[in-house]
């Protein structure tokens, strides 16, 4: 077994051991997120803002287990690893279907977000002032950025691993997605803009639409490109 | 025209071509302080006033003379008659894009004169500057884009690989500032609703002015002749 292998074992086996602690971490704050949620409404009862903030918590504490019990399903301790996947152009390979992946994920989360923002935009907008709301309407939004920081390659991750992630070919279909996604978000607002003037309140209910849209947009697109550019013939 | 004299002319010809930008800015400067001036209906200030327009007016006699002085010459004449077509066309659309960014900077100017109106929730009133900076912000991204009739007839002399990258480049740096003006948006609407409409319309000419400017700036980086 020659060094580098050596070293490419090492390599999994901390990243491995990272992932599998990080997705422990994260179950555990879900669930006493959920749980935290879930008893203070029931002492509480269901009424009110408090009871609101209460179900928001529970929802997301609901979905971060989820996910820290998907994660650390994959990264359980105990898996054999093989040598021939864990070289540089494997990792490549893995590295970008992992970026794919995540970037159709995430604007299909984003839109099922969206539904829950559109019921919390008219509370507001109905004068109803709590923080859950606000938490609802921001979710979309927050996602919408950290969809086009991923295609930019901005974010920490894709940073860490550039040498990877940044090539000619990435390159082309960031340009060809940020372009659609910006004409997107351009032709969203636009529409805003012309529905405000016409209806304030339409309008209004039509930005985190359009911040979402042009976020997912991006996502997908690249996803898509990425799809038919890795096809082989 | 040797190489040497076509050094100089070249020198020239960009000494002169900032003047003539910079007379420009002059000129269109003191549009907008008059402009602004005409706009605002109640004067608290006369004596204020008086100064904005007499500095209004010197400003444009200045950038007036300074253009006429600088006005394209001989060496132009000359340097037009060596270029390649190709390189005469995106010397165009580089000016373009720079025009179009000092009609941004009027319409935000205009926007700001008629912000009492919209602040006040009467957007009926304010509707012409609204259209215009929608306008003209489709405007300049559909010349970034190359997607106006113009642009599409000339796209084998425009659409070129240094073209798509500066491109794709001023598109990102578009869509992170329409984003950020979008989310600003979203956040007045909720906080102070009468501001949704300028905010919107600020972001869409900032977005669009960004991406005319970083197009500009990038073409004239890339092409080292200093055009």
């Amino acid at each position: 077994m020659s060094n580098s292998d050596d070293q490419a074992i090492q390599r999994v086996k901390l990243e491995r051991r990272r992932c599998w602690w990080t997705a422990l971490a994260l179950a555990v704050v879900g669930a006493v997120a959920m749980v935290g949620g879930a008893g203070f409404a029931m002492v509480s009862g269901a009424e009110g803002d408090q009871a609101t903030a209460a179900g928001v918590a529970t929802g997301i504490g609901f979905a971060l287990t989820l996910i820290g019990a998907i994660w650390a399903w994959s990264a359980r301790p105990g898996q054999s690893i093989t040598v021939a996947a864990s070289g540089e152009g494997a990792r490549r390979d893995k590295l970008e279907r992992a970026r794919t992946q995540q970037l159709v994920m995430l604007p299909v989360v984003l839109l099922l977000f969206m539904a829950q923002a559109h019921r919390a935009m008219e509370r507001i907008l109905g004068g109803d002032h709590n923080l859950g709301a606000y938490v609802q309407v921001l979710l979309p939004v927050l996602y919408g950025w950290l969809i086009p920081l991923i295609v930019m390659g901005w974010d920490a991750h894709t940073r860490k691993n550039r040498r990877f992630l940044e090539d000619e070919l990435t390159q082309l279909m960031r340009a060809r997605s940020m372009i659609l996604a910006f004409v997107v978000l351009m032709t969203g607002l636009t529409v805003a803009l012309g529905l405000g003037l016409w209806r304030a309140q339409y309008g209004v209910m039509a930005l985190p639409y359009v911040l979402a849209l042009g976020g997912a947009s991006a996502g997908l697109r690249f996803a898509w490109l990425d799809r038919e550019a890795g096809r082989d013939g | 025209m040797d190489e040497h004299e076509k050094e100089a002319a070249l020198a020239r010809e960009r000494r002169r071509r900032r003047r003539y930008g910079f007379a420009l800015v002059v000129f269109t400067l003191g549009i907008v302080g008059i402009g602004a001036l005409a706009a605002s209906e109640d004067s608290a200030d006369a004596q204020w006033d008086m100064a904005v327009a007499a500095a209004g007016g010197v400003a444009m006699l200045v950038g007036a003379i300074l253009a006429w002085i600088s006005k394209p010459g001989e060496d132009r004449r000359r340097l037009d008659a060596i270029m390649t077509y190709r390189d005469r066309v995106q010397r165009n659309r580089t000016i373009q894009l720079f025009t179009m960014s000092l009609v941004v900077l009027i319409d935000v100017i205009m926007i700001i004169g008629f912000s009492d109106n919209l602040l006040a929730g009467r957007v009926s009133e304010a509707v012409v500057p609204l259209l215009m900076a929608v306008t003209v912000s489709w405007i300049i991204v559909m010349t970034v884009m190359e997607w106006d009739g113009g642009s599409r007839q000339m796209k084998k002399f425009l659409d070129d690989e240094l073209s798509r990258h500066i491109r794709a480049r001023a598109t990102g740096l578009a869509f992170i500032v329409l984003m950020a003006g979008a989310t600003l948006a979203l956040a007045a609407s909720v906080w102070a609703p009468n501001w949704t409409p300028l905010v919107l319309a600020f972001s869409l000419l900032a977005s669009a002015g960004a991406a005319a400017l970083r197009f500009a700036l990038l073409d004239r980086e890339a092409s080292g002749d200093g055009e």
